[in-house]
C-alpha cells in the first residue's frame, strides 16, 4: 500500500502518515506513541495556521462538522481520532507548551500556540505602528475586529491579553482599566 | 527603566476616551447581533411561506421590520458616537501641535536674544575695522622701499629681460620642415641628377 | 699451521664470493625494483588519465561504475571503498567519497525513518528515497551500491546490515536479531502492503490462535515494529508493519 499526501477542501496539504490507517489509534509502545503524537501536534499547529483556528477541543473528535474535520478524520480510509485519543494528544500539547487550557481548569478545551505570545506581540506592536495606532487608546475589540483585517482578526481575547502583557513589560504598551473594561495603548518603545 | 519614564500618565481624558470608544463597541456588538436576528427571522418568514403560513410569515417579517429600525436608530447612535470621539481625539492632536509651536516659539525666542541688533553691528564693525587693517599692511609694505632699491630692482627686471631676449637669439634654429618637398623644386632638380647619371658615350 | 693458513684463505675467498654474490643480488634486487617503480609510475599516469576521462562515467553510470569495480577487485584495490581504505587511490581518482556520501545518506534515511518502520527498510524502497534524495535519475543508484556503502560503514557497529527476509532484501539499522516468526510476519506484511491480523496467522501459517497473538504483541509492545490499527473494518483489530509501507516523504 502507498500511503501519499493529499490536499484538503481549504488547501491543506496533509502529510503521508494522515492516510495510515494506525495513525488513528493511539498506540500501546510509548515510544511509537511518542512519535505518533509528534506528528499529530505538528499536523495540528500547521493545519490551526493555515485556517487560523484558534481553539481545539476534545468535543470536536465527538461531532461532526467542524472546523477540525479535515484532520481529525480521513474519510478516505474511513478513520478518526477518539476522543480520548484528542485528550491525549491535547495534554502533551499543554506539556510541550504548544497550547495551554483556556480557560484554566478544565481539560477539555486548549488554546493553540501556533504563534507564541511572544510571537503575537511582535505582531501586534508592528500592526499598531503601522497603521498608525501608537499612543491612541484602543479597544480589545479595536484589536480583534478591526474594520480592515489584519493578522489580529478573531485573536482571542486572553491570547491578546498575554501578548499585550508582555508589551508592557517592555515598556511598550500601557493597559488602561476603567468599571466599563479594559484598553490598551502602545508606545514605539526604544 | 528608561523606557518606563517615556510612559505617559493615565488621565481622566484617557479614561473618558476609554469610555467612550467601550460604548462604541457594545453598540457595534448590539448592531451584530440584531443583524443576527434580521436574517433569522428573514429565514423563518421564508419557512413559513414555503409551508404555506401566510399569517405568520407576515408577523415574522414585522418583527424584522422593528428590529430593522431598531438598527437605523443605532446607525445614527454610532456616528454621534464616533463624531464625538474622532473630536476629541483631533482636540488631542490639536493641543500637542499647540504645545509643540509653543516650544518652537520659546526655542526661536531664544535664538534671537543671541541675535541682538547691538551684536550683528558690532560684528560687522570688527570685520570692517580687520578689512582696513589688512589693506593699510599692504600698503605700507610696497611703499618701504628706498629709492636705491628701487633701481635695483629695476635694474634686475631689465637684466633678466635681456638675458630671456638673448637665449632666444642663440636658440633661433631653422624649423624642421613638416611638408614634403613641394614639387616645383623637384621638377627642376630630378632632370639634373638624371642627366649626371647619363652615361657618357665613347667618343 | 699450513692448514689452518689454507683453511683461513679458504674462508677469505668463500666470504669474499659471498659478498660478490651479495651485491649481485642487491644489484639485480634494484633494477627490479627500479623496474617496477617505473611499471608503477606508468600504471599511476594511465589510471590518472583514465580517471580523468572516465570520473563522469564511474560517478553517473551504474553499469560503468560496476564493471570498474570488478576490474579493481580482480586486481585487489577498491579505489571508490574511501580515503582511508582507497589511499592514494582514492586520491588520485577523487572518487572515494562518492561511497562515503551514500554511506551517510543511506544512515540519514535509516534514521528518519527510523520512527516510523522500526529500524527495517526495504532495499527497494530505500534506493527509492536515496534517488529522491540525490535528485537523479531511476537506477542511478544500484543496489550493489548501497549493500557496498553499508559494508563500508560496518567499523561505526550501528548494526547496519541488509538482511533477506522472504526473498526480499532489507537493510536493517537497530542491532536486533529477528527470530523466526517475526520473519514471518515481516513476509507475510510485505504480501499484504503492511496490514496484518492475527488470523491470516492462523488461516495461512497454521500457527495457534496464542502464538499468533504472542507474536504480534511482541512485534508490537516490545520490538516497536508495527502499529496498531483499532479501527479496523474487518477484524476491529489489525497490525501494520511501516517496514513494507510505502510512504511519500
Amino acid at each position: 500500500m502507498i500511503f501519499t499526501t493529499h490536499t484538503t477542501k481549504s488547501g491543506f496539504l496533509l502529510p503521508s502518515i494522515h492516510s495510515a490507517p494506525p495513525f488513528f489509534t493511539e498506540q500501546p509502545n510509548p515510544a511509537t506513541q511518542a512519535i505518533a503524537t509528534d506528528h499529530w501536534i505538528r499536523l495540528i499547529l500547521g493545519y490551526a495556521r493555515h485556517r487560523k483556528l484558534f481553539f481545539l477541543k476534545v468535543e470536536d473528535a465527538e461531532t461532526s462538522s467542524n472546523d477540525w474535520d479535515e484532520v481529525l478524520k480521513n474519510e478516505r480510509i474511513n478513520r478518526k481520532v477518539l476522543p480520548s485519543h484528542l485528550s491525549y494528544v491535547l495534554e502533551a500539547m499543554v506539556k510541550k507548551n504548544v497550547a495551554v487550557y483556556e480557560p484554566s481548569k478544565q481539560t477539555r478545551t486548549v488554546m493553540l500556540y501556533w504563534r507564541t505570545p511572544e510571537e503575537w506581540a511582535e505582531t501586534l506592536h508592528n500592526w499598531a505602528s503601522s497603521t498608525g495606532q501608537l499612543t491612541t487608546i484602543l479597544t480589545y475589540y479595536d484589536i480583534t475586529d478591526p474594520p480592515v483585517e489584519s493578522e489580529l482578526t478573531g485573536i482571542p481575547v486572553p491570547l491578546l491579553k498575554k501578548a499585550i502583557a508582555i508589551l508592557a513589560k517592555a515598556g511598550k504598551a500601557q493597559v488602561i482599566g476603567i468599571s466599563e473594561g479594559e484598553g490598551v495603548r502602545f508606545f514605539a518603545g526604544n | 527603566m528608561g523606557a518606563n519614564s517615556s510612559i505617559p500618565k493615565i488621565t481622566a481624558q484617557d479614561r473618558a476616551i476609554l469610555d467612550l470608544k467601550l460604548q462604541r463597541d457594545k453598540l457595534k456588538q448590539y448592531q451584530k447581533k440584531i443583524q443576527g436576528v434580521l436574517d433569522r427571522e428573514h429565514a423563518i418568514a421564508k419557512a413559513h411561506l414555503e409551508a404555506g403560513q401566510k399569517e405568520r410569515a407576515t408577523i415574522a417579517l414585522r418583527r424584522r421590520k422593528y428590529q430593522r429600525s431598531l438598527l437605523v436608530k443605532t446607525d445614527s447612535q454610532l456616528e454621534n458616537l464616533e463624531q464625538l470621539v474622532s473630536t476629541i481625539e483631533f482636540s488631542l492632536v490639536e493641543v500637542s501641535v499647540l504645545h509643540g509651536l509653543k516650544q518652537g516659539n520659546e526655542v526661536l525666542r531664544e535664538i534671537h536674544k543671541e541675535l541682538s541688533i547691538e551684536n550683528v553691528e558690532k560684528l560687522l564693525d570688527e570685520t570692517h575695522e580687520a578689512q582696513q587693517y589688512q589693506r593699510e599692511v599692504s600698503e605700507m609694505l610696497s611703499n618701504t622701499l628706498t629709492l636705491d632699491e628701487e633701481d635695483a630692482v629695476q635694474e634686475e627686471l631689465r637684466e633678466m629681460q635681456e638675458e630671456v631676449l638673448r637665449q632666444r637669439e642663440v636658440l633661433r634654429l631653422p624649423d624642421a620642415p613638416i611638408e614634403r618637398p613641394v614639387s616645383a623644386v623637384e621638377g627642376e632638380q630630378v632632370p639634373a641628377s638624371h642627366q649626371s647619371k647619363i652615361p657618357i658615350p665613347a667618343a | 699451521m699450513h692448514r689452518k693458513g689454507v683453511g683461513l684463505a679458504a674462508f677469505d675467498r668463500r666470504e669474499q664470493s659471498n659478498r660478490s654474490f651479495a651485491e649481485l643480488s642487491s644489484a639485480l634486487n634494484k633494477s627490479q625494483i627500479d623496474h617496477l617503480h617505473a611499471q608503477l609510475t606508468q600504471f599511476r599516469a594511465a589510471l590518472v588519465h583514465f580517471a580523468s576521462t572516465h570520473r563522469d562515467s564511474i560517478k553517473n553510470d551504474p553499469s560503468f561504475r560496476h564493471a570498474f569495480q570488478q576490474m579493481c577487485s580482480s586486481i585487489g584495490v577498491d579505489p571508490l571503498a574511501g580515503p582511508r581504505k582507497g589511499g592514494w587511490w582514492a586520491e588520485l581518482l577523487g572518487l572515494g567519497d562518492w561511497q562515503y556520501e551514500l554511506g551517510v545518506q543511506i544512515v540519514d534515511i535509516c534514521v528518519s525513518t527510523r520512527e516510523r518502520n522500526g529500524g527495517m527498510i526495504e532495499m527497494s524502497e530505500l534506493i527509492r528515497l536515496i534517488t529522491k534524495l540525490r535528485g537523479v535519475d531511476h537506477g542511478a543508484v544500484t543496489e550493489d551500491d548501497v549493500a557496498r556503502s553499508i559494508s563500508t560503514l560496518r567499523p561505526l557497529k550501528a548494526g547496519y546490515q541488509v538482511t533477506v527476509v522472504g526473498g526480499r532484501k532489507m537493510v536493517r539499522s537497530v542491532v536486533k536479531e529477528l527470530d523466526e516468526d517475526q520473519t514471518t510476519i515481516l513476509i507475510l506484511a510485505q504480501e499484504e502492503g503492511g496490514r496484518v491480523v492475527e488470523d491470516m496467522l492462523v488461516q495461512r501459517r497454521g500457527w495457534t490462535r496464542e502464538r499468533a497473538h504472542a507474536a504480534m504483541d511482541n512485534m508490537l509492545l516490545r520490538d516497536g515494529l508495527c502499529w496498531l490499527d483499532e479501527q479496523d473494518e474487518h477484524e476491529g483489530r489489525a497490525y501494520w508493519v511501516p517496514s513494507a509501507m510505502q510512504w511519500d516523504l
